[in-house]
């Protein structure tokens, strides 16, 4: 991956699932959807903390977020495109929290934090889960981007809790995607929790469903691969950006030292 | 002995000098020299950067533990004044709740005139080097770094820290007599780029004579890629005469941050102006342009406007409406053709009374069914035509996509796959809003 910086900026698109899967109940009392919201709001949080110089923002990444599945089974909502700068300076709402942090000295503290929220969650639970389309509706805007910033990859983060329904037109589009210079990461949130990145199809459960999602995703670049393992991931050779684990997409970002 | 002192240092492309987070400073009193690079990751990494270097050479000589309690002091005060001001934003005011430290990389160089001697630290990937004039191969270099064999520049180097007694990584020292040749102190991407050209780096060097001279190598070598888009900095101290008894400073080049910071912001005010200033000659321009076509697009608007009276008027004649009516209708017409440019508007009412006559006696006609507003009929008819052509095919995919939104919402995820294969697949709809994001880029 190249280093991300204003002029040359990443570009991440969060392709959601609004679909009737996403009401499925996941952990804390939390649905599907309630989950995947607060993961793109943590993330576009922690991009600001990784581009900020104090005060001041940087935008040194484009963000979409796209949604499918909420309003009709044909129809893609833009929920929301900016570059990281705008994100921080208008977030929906901001919530405060309490969190518990190291105190420096072996204990906790608890702080307030401000928690700004960028998606709420949302699903219609009359709607199948046409992550096809999702990924179609990609193509031109990664195409547009890649023509205005000539060299950079673009990462496309499908976030589902379903398996898609229209999975030829979902595997095409990927691999269209995943063709030219651009990155696809699937994250599964109905999965059992994975604990590295696959390498080969046995290590996801077995099934028909699943090879959709191995087949569709991207290897890990090698650039990125230190990253990973910085951060404690074991990445085997011919690791596909698979994944349960939210927190992983920051990993893919270089913004430079 | 002589020291010539020089320093550049710029950011990222396309990002501004009061972005940069490197710092570097000198003392000619105490003979010190130092450089940072504060990682971008952090928080206020530029002024942990600046305490670094500034105190570092401010004083001849400072314990290790007081060096980092007071630059950590001075950091927190700065910081404490920005996070206390109203307008303060909510990732600043968090990152503070949260006690985020600022990080930073450091080598810092003294200069011992009486021994004859220089001793240097470093910490992090900045880097020292020192070419002896008599140098043969680059092997015959000083490199001092905490960076370890085999030496690769990542997004994790060692670092100082602002907050608490962290820092990760341990210095590492070094110290030689004093002799002919050039110290050089250098941030991660030109010390990258430094190890890699070897020889052919130091010849590079040594030809700069001034900032722009630096500008343009780095402008050059980041887009031929031997140097990485990163905020680069170097001290360049050559000596010369070691021998010589004493130190003189001579033709010192160092340039300053805020400075250039300062001539840049002025560049880009300069700039906004005029292109402010063009955009509102163009905007006149157009202005201009649009009152020309307005004018003569009134004439025509006007008899669009009769065109579609009549045509509704038509109808009227067909759904049995009184003249009386219709003569209402164009009263209405003319009240609304008021509100434009009362010029236009004038123009319009004089030629909608004379419409008035002519269109009563087209509706006479109309009635009588002669052939001549057969024509204007078959006329706007052409229009209409066209345009259900083109709609046609919208109509008909709203109709399949009808049938298959039918489809879909009968069909449960547990269908099984074989059905699904069998439907056709229909493109996704894309939004106005599509266009929207496009221009953001």
């Amino acid at each position: 991956m190249q280093v991300f910086t204003t002029q040359n900026p990443g570009y991440i698109i969060f392709v959601l699932d609004q679909s009737c899967s996403m009401g499925q109940p996941y952990c804390n009392g939390q649905s599907l959807s309630e989950f995947a919201s607060l993961f793109i709001n943590r993330t576009i949080n922690e991009l600001i903390n990784s581009n900020m110089n104090g005060e001041h923002v940087y935008d040194r990444i484009f963000i979409s977020i796209i949604g499918y599945g909420a309003n009709n089974d044909l129809y893609i909502d833009e929920i929301r495109s900016d570059y990281l700068s705008e994100f921080a300076d208008t977030p929906l709402r901001i919530e405060k929290i309490k969190k518990k942090v190291s105190d420096g000295g072996g204990g906790l503290v608890e702080i307030e934090e401000q928690m700004p929220i960028f998606i709420d969650p949302t699903y219609n639970k009359r709607n199948v889960t046409n992550s096809g389309k999702g990924m179609e509706y990609c193509i031109n805007l990664i195409n547009q981007f890649q023509r205005k910033h000539i060299g950079s990859t673009p990462i496309i983060n499908h976030i589902t809790g379903g398996y898609p329904i229209d999975f030829e037109n979902f595997i095409l589009h990927s691999r269209n995607i995943k063709d030219k210079n651009r990155i696809v990461i699937n994250t599964l949130l109905s999965q059992n929790s994975l604990n590295e990145f696959p390498n080969i199809l046995d290590t996801l459960e077995s099934g028909f469903q699943e090879s959709i999602f191995y087949e569709s995703s991207s290897y890990i670049p090698k650039n990125s691969k230190n990253s990973f393992n910085k951060f404690g991931f074991n990445i085997k050779k011919n690791a596909k950006l698979v994944t349960t684990n939210i927190n992983s997409i920051c990993m893919l970002f270089d913004f430079g030292s | 002995m002589e020291l010539t002192v020089k320093g550049y240092i710029t950011s990222k492309k396309s990002e501004l000098f009061s972005d940069c987070a490197d710092r570097y400073a000198y003392n000619k009193h105490h003979h010190k020299f130092s450089i940072s690079d504060g990682v971008s990751k952090s928080f206020f990494p530029k002024f942990w950067a600046e305490y670094l270097v500034e105190e570092f050479v401010s004083r001849e000589k400072i314990e290790d533990e007081t060096f980092l309690l007071e630059c950590q002091e001075k950091w927190l005060k700065t910081i404490t004044e920005i996070v206390n001001k109203p307008t303060v934003k909510w990732f600043t005011q968090n990152a503070f709740n949260k006690k985020s430290p600022a990080l930073a990389t450091f080598v810092g160089l003294q200069f011992f005139e009486k021994e004859k001697k220089w001793e240097a630290s470093a910490l992090g990937d900045s880097f020292l080097f020192f070419v002896p004039k008599k140098m043969k191969t680059f092997e015959d270099c000083i490199i001092l770094s905490s960076k370890k064999e085999p030496i690769i520049f990542d997004n994790f180097p060692d670092y100082f820290s602002s907050i608490g007694e962290k820092f990760k990584g341990e210095r590492e020292n070094e110290s030689g007599n004093l002799q002919d040749g050039t110290f050089y102190l250098m941030t991660d991407a030109l010390a990258e780029w430094f190890i890699n050209e070897k020889e052919n780096a130091i010849g590079k060097v040594d030809v700069w004579q001034n900032q722009k001279d630096f500008e343009h190598f780095i402008d050059e070598e980041r887009q031929t890629e031997k140097l990485g888009n990163d905020d680069s900095a170097i001290l360049i101290i050559n000596v010369d005469k070691a021998s010589e008894s004493g130190i003189k400073y001579t033709g010192n080049t160092v340039s300053d941050i805020y400075q250039l910071s300062e001539k840049q912001n002025i560049e880009i005010s300069k700039r906004e102006f005029e292109i402010a200033q063009k955009k509102e000659i163009e905007k006149k321009e157009l202005q201009r342009i649009e009152e020309e076509e307005n004018s003569k697009v009134g004439e025509n608007e006007i008899s669009e406007e009769l065109e579609l009276v009549v045509e509704k008027e038509l109808v009227n004649v067909d759904n049995n409406e009184t003249e009386e009516e219709t003569v209402n209708n164009l009263k209405e017409t003319e009240s609304t053709s008021k509100n434009d440019n009362p010029e236009v508007s004038k123009e319009k009412t004089e030629m909608n009374l004379e419409a008035k006559k002519d269109t009563k006696g087209l509706l006479q006609k109309v009635g009588d069914g002669l052939v001549k507003v057969g024509i204007f009929i078959t006329g706007s008819d052409t229009t209409n035509e066209k345009e259900t052509k083109e709609i046609e095919p919208k109509q008909e995919n709203s109709e399949s996509n009808k049938v298959e939104k039918k489809e879909d919402s009968n069909t449960s995820k547990t269908e099984p796959i074989k059905d699904i294969k069998q439907e056709p697949i229909p493109k996704a709809k894309e939004s106005k809003q599509s266009k929207n994001i496009t221009d953001k880029f």
